[in-house]
């Protein structure tokens, strides 16, 4: 086992190009995982990416908003800069505990592609590009084409997620993430969803909801039923789309919840979330969104 | 710095885990130790077909590979059921049961022995559920118990056929309680070192660990005195953690290897293996007159013991009887079915099937309540028993406080509110009663025997053959010793924890400790007091009295340190020590289940409020209070924790916990698919308890640990079923469940 500690991505990427480590952030998923997954683990070489400054930063820029892959989720929810995602901090408030946000980074989140992940919801909901690269380049992916399904992603070998990019004309937007779980805190999500709605109940101009834990990976309706957001929203429209969106889902049944249940969930948290963000526009109706 | 390997503590034992200063197992070691793993089955019922050790033996740094061929096969088990082996000869019963076995200089080559252990085996057909464990055609698991059944009970008193004639109103059905598993901090694990002259000795965490001694023992045909067990620190059991398959593994490598051996279990190991609460399946029916007066109940009860037996016995045995001394039943029958499955076997865990079974009682009697339109405190306490009565299985109620609990949760709860809470909120209300020790667990003797000794610097220590485990015997114990002889309980150190030094005791099971141990300790320090005052009239003459902790004479004042120094002075530099035995005035249950147990019984009422959010199902307790008769509470902080810690406990059974298993495999077995509440689960717990001496208890106490639980699950289903409008008949009512409940396909 060697572990390896670079000081810039460049160094980084040409470890990874030559050694073909692990790469390695805060570790909550890998190393809690290690002993049953490989029983010799002494075997893994390993890549520690935190302290990588390139890896660190949270930029705004013209197009949108940068987000390091090794940026903690703690991070993440203490950030002014990132008031303008509130449903981001509002998943990254809730992964684990305390312990585990002050570890976990939103690059490994990415990574490691549990269907139950939380901080991927508001990220596929934003339609975020995965920014990647390799000694030989770089490249962005489309999130929804980056994860593939349950813990495949198309990262390729000698390439890591450098940041998340979150395009512009999702910041300030009125969102929400809300999740059900067995109990009160530090649990994992039986279902949740992202939504974020542009406009007021009267008149929603668009709105975009990301569903989770409720298949493979975190889903959107198709361009086409998503603009069924728009216009005026009252209490059976929001059915409707709740009744949409738990069609459009394909949930198991697992150790944490059955198929139906989680279908039916889907329904409920969709309507609650547009609940939530149309009565807090309400409130604050007047004020400046952005 | 060298270990101190000792199973002794100090009253101060809070703040040492406080300040993380407690050396549990984990943090204890002996020079030349190995590590100790366990090659398990992989299947629920096979043959073992061929098994060779042989490579393993050859991994560098293994020192001992065990199979059945190395290790005796005496028939032994806790109980009077004697079919526990050490590692499985021919065939396996469920998955995880104990093969082979290997002590290496490291973890790593344990693994790699472990890994290098080949096995093949022939399935067999198994059998997951007691009732199918009964039918013909069934898998037989032991040979000497074709029908897979170890143990069948049946009792009645009164008349239930006819009493069925005279009910106006009869309630009842399936009623299931679930696995639970124990959820203690603390891994199970066990350390052992054998050598010729000592005989086995094994550090374990168990709080019967004289009952284990003697199981151990005869495991491996030792006579018991060549078996000691030392009993560090428990970082929790609730019940998990009596006599243990584990244990007996690290005594034979130990043995095998003529090295120490230790085993932990990691937590994925321990709950692929865990033994946990037996689940029970109960058919009830409760049957009472126009006016709500109960005319009988009609039990049949079906356990799953696993594949072997452990603590299950007692368990189904308290489910048949126990609740029935709470009210007037007039005329009750039970049948109690034991089944061997190929599961894991299933143990006992607080409540010790009377949370079980009230959760049936305490729901069909709400249910009651509900056709006869009657307000369901007003049912219970129309039927209670009282002070001064004798059960209809015998159990003498000296002090009984039932009526006043519940008279007392209904003002705390605001229990009128009942009929006018806002939609989806509910309040529920469960009472319950236990034992302080009881006279069955070990049919040749009960009671408990204490020493007491006054050191050279005029402490006293306190030596008990009762375990503490977390819940404070230590502290009640200076506590008793302090008040009666006049001193502070911080100058009295309580020891307890070494078969090898202390003196014998049952064990901490069945509510037993603060008042088996401690009436052993109160007869202990009175009769130090006895001695200091005749050591003191042989000293100074007889004027001389022991009072307020120190011996008075003519004016002047002689503190303990100097009674001390007159003994020693006397005696050859020993200390002035006496031994006192405590045997309780109960009777041994007879064949029919009729007998007074248990010196004391204690009482609780306990209200929960719920919201239960109809779209999820998901339920919320958002008030708790629990009123408690243990007679005079010698250590309030302490028995309330016991209190709050217990609401808890129940909180995640009732709501989410379950060990889910099927076709004897366990699906869950990590922290993070087995949920357990977290604090903001738990609500504001209001806790009260009526005070009031009883004659059998020390100071007048009676017990707090299971009674604190067992009316829990009760409450709770009762809060969720006036919330919802619907019963739910199946524990946990988890989210899920109260939601396919609410929402029928």
């Amino acid at each position: 086992m060697a572990w390896y500690r670079p000081q810039s991505l460049p160094e980084a990427l040409e470890l990874l190009e030559r050694r073909r480590p692990r790469i390695v952030c805060g570790g909550t998923d890998l190393f809690v995982n290690a002993p049953r997954k490989e029983y010799e683990a002494g075997k893994t070489d390993w890549l520690e990416v935190r302290g990588l400054p390139e890896l660190r930063r949270i930029s705004r820029q013209a197009e949108g908003l940068e987000i390091g892959a090794a940026v903690t989720a703690a991070e993440i929810w203490e950030s002014r800069e990132l008031r303008m995602v509130p449903a981001l901090q509002q998943a990254a408030r809730i992964v684990g505990g305390w312990q585990i946000q002050n570890r976990a980074s939103i690059g490994g989140n990415v990574a490691n592609a549990s269907p139950a992940a939380d901080m991927l919801v508001p990220l596929v909901a934003y339609r975020a590009e995965v920014r990647l690269a390799s000694a030989s380049g770089s490249r962005s992916v489309p999130i929804a084409d980056f994860v593939e399904g349950p813990k495949r992603t198309q990262l390729r070998p000698g390439e890591m997620i450098v940041s998340l990019f979150i395009p512009a004309r999702m910041l300030g937007v009125p969102q929400i993430f809300l999740r059900h779980d067995q109990r009160a805190a530090t649990d994992i999500s039986i279902v949740s969803v992202a939504l974020i709605l542009q406009g007021n109940a009267r008149q929603v101009e668009w709105g975009t909801a990301a569903v989770g834990a409720a298949a493979p990976k975190p889903f959107t309706l198709s361009d086409e039923e998503e603009r069924l957001w728009a216009g005026k929203l009252d209490a059976d429209k929001l059915r409707r789309l709740g009744e949409l969106y738990a069609q459009r889902s394909s949930p198991i049944t697992d150790v944490r919840a059955g198929a139906q249940y989680r279908r039916s969930l889907v329904g409920t948290y969709v309507v609650r979330a547009g609940q939530a963000l149309l009565s807090n526009l309400e409130q604050t109706e007047g004020e400046a969104w952005r | 710095m060298t270990e101190k390997l000792t199973g002794s503590r100090s009253p101060l034992d809070l703040q040492s885990k406080l300040e993380g200063r407690t050396r549990y197992l984990h943090d204890l070691n002996l020079p030349g130790q190995l590590v100790g793993a366990i090659f398990r089955s992989p299947y629920p019922h096979a043959r073992i077909v061929r098994l060779d050790v042989s490579r393993a033996r050859e991994v560098p740094g293994v020192a001992a590979v065990i199979t059945a061929d190395d290790v005796p096969h005496h028939p032994y088990g806790p109980t009077k059921y004697k079919d526990w082996n050490i590692l499985a000869k021919d065939r396996v019963l469920f998955i995880g049961d104990e093969i082979a076995a290997v002590a290496a200089e490291s973890r790593e080559a344990a693994a790699k022995a472990i890994a290098a252990i080949e096995a093949e085996f022939e399935p067999l057909p198994g059998v997951f559920d007691p009732e199918e464990a009964m039918t013909a055609g069934a898998p037989t698991i032991h040979e000497e118990t074709p029908n897979n059944r170890p143990m069948h009970i049946r009792l009645q008193r009164g008349d239930v056929e006819a009493a069925k004639r005279e009910a106006a109103v009869v309630k009842g059905g399936r009623y299931r309680s679930n696995r639970i598993y124990q959820g203690h901090l603390e891994p199970v694990g066990a350390m052992a070192s054998w050598s010729d002259e000592e005989g086995l000795t094994i550090w374990a965490p168990s709080h019967i660990p004289y009952r284990a001694r003697e199981t151990y023992a005869a495991g491996f045909g030792l006579p018991e005195d060549r078996v000691r067990i030392i009993v560090p620190p428990i970082g929790g059991s609730f019940g998990a953690k009596y006599v243990l398959k584990v244990h007996v593994i690290a005594a034979a490598l130990a043995m095998a290897a003529r090295r120490p051996v230790k085993i932990i279990l990691d937590r994925y190991e321990d709950m692929i293996t865990a033994h946990p609460r037996v689940p029970l399946t109960f058919d009830i029916e409760i049957g009472t007159d126009r006016e709500g007066r109960f005319l009988y109940k009609d039990l049949a009860v079906y356990a799953d013991a696993g594949a072997r037996v452990y603590w299950s016995p007692n368990v189904i045995a308290t489910a048949c009887t126990r609740p029935d001394n709470i009210y007037h039943f007039r005329n009750v029958r039970a049948e109690g079915h034991l089944c061997y499955t190929n599961n894991s076997p299933t143990t006992c865990m607080r409540g010790f099937g009377n949370a079980e079974m009230l959760f049936a009682v305490e729901s069909v009697i709400d249910e009651i309540a509900l056709e006869l339109g009657m307000d369901p405190a007003e049912l219970r306490l129309k039927n209670i028993v009282h002070e001064g009565e004798t059960t209809i299985h015998g159990y003498r109620l000296d002090t009984c406080k039932l009526e006043q609990c519940i008279e007392q949760v209904k003002i705390l709860s605001g229990w009128d509110r009942r009929g006018q809470l806002p939609p989806n909120r509910g309040l529920g209300l469960a009472v319950a009663n236990h034992v302080s020790g009881f006279r069955a667990i070990d049919p040749r003797f009960d009671g408990s025997t204490a020493v007491a000794r006054l050191k050279a610097d005029g402490r006293v220590e306190i030596e008990t053959g009762e375990i503490e485990l977390g819940q404070g015997m230590s502290l009640t114990y200076a506590r008793i010793a302090g008040q009666t002889l006049g001193i502070p309980e911080t100058a009295i150190t309580v020891k307890s924890g070494d078969t090898g030094r202390y003196p014998f005791g049952i064990g901490t099971l069945a509510s037993r400790s603060t008042v088996m141990g401690g009436n052993a300790v109160r007869k202990a320090a009175e009769s130090l007091a006895r001695a200091i005052a005749g050591l003191a009239a042989e000293a100074l003459g007889k004027e001389a009295v022991f009072q307020a902790g120190n011996v008075v004479c003519e004016g002047r004042t002689y503190p303990l340190s100097e009674v001390s120094a007159w003994y020693r002075a006397r005696q050859a530099g020993e200390e002035l020590e006496v031994k006192e035995t405590y045997v309780p005035d109960t009777e041994l249950p007879d064949a029919t289940y009729y007998g007074h147990p248990s010196p004391n019984y204690p009482f609780a009422a306990h209200v929960a409020e719920v919201e239960v959010d109809p779209e999820t199902g998901r339920t919320q307790v958002i008030g708790y209070w629990a009123v408690h008769d243990s007679g005079t509470i010698i250590h309030e902080t302490m028995a309330k924790g016991q209190v709050l810690g217990a609401v808890a406990q129940g909180i995640g059974w009732v709501t989410m916990e379950d060990l889910l298993v099927k076709d004897g495999r366990v699906l869950n077995p990590s922290m993070m698919d087995y949920r357990m509440p977290g604090v903001k689960d738990i609500p504001e717990i209001e806790v009260k308890f009526i005070e009031g001496a009883d004659p059998n208890g020390p100071l007048g106490a009676k017990s707090i640990g299971e009674v604190a639980l067992d009316p829990v699950p009760g409450a709770i289903a009762n809060a969720i079923a006036h919330a919802t409008g619907v019963r739910g008949y199946e524990l946990p009512l988890s989210a899920e469940r109260v939601w396919r409940a609410l929402h029928p396909e």
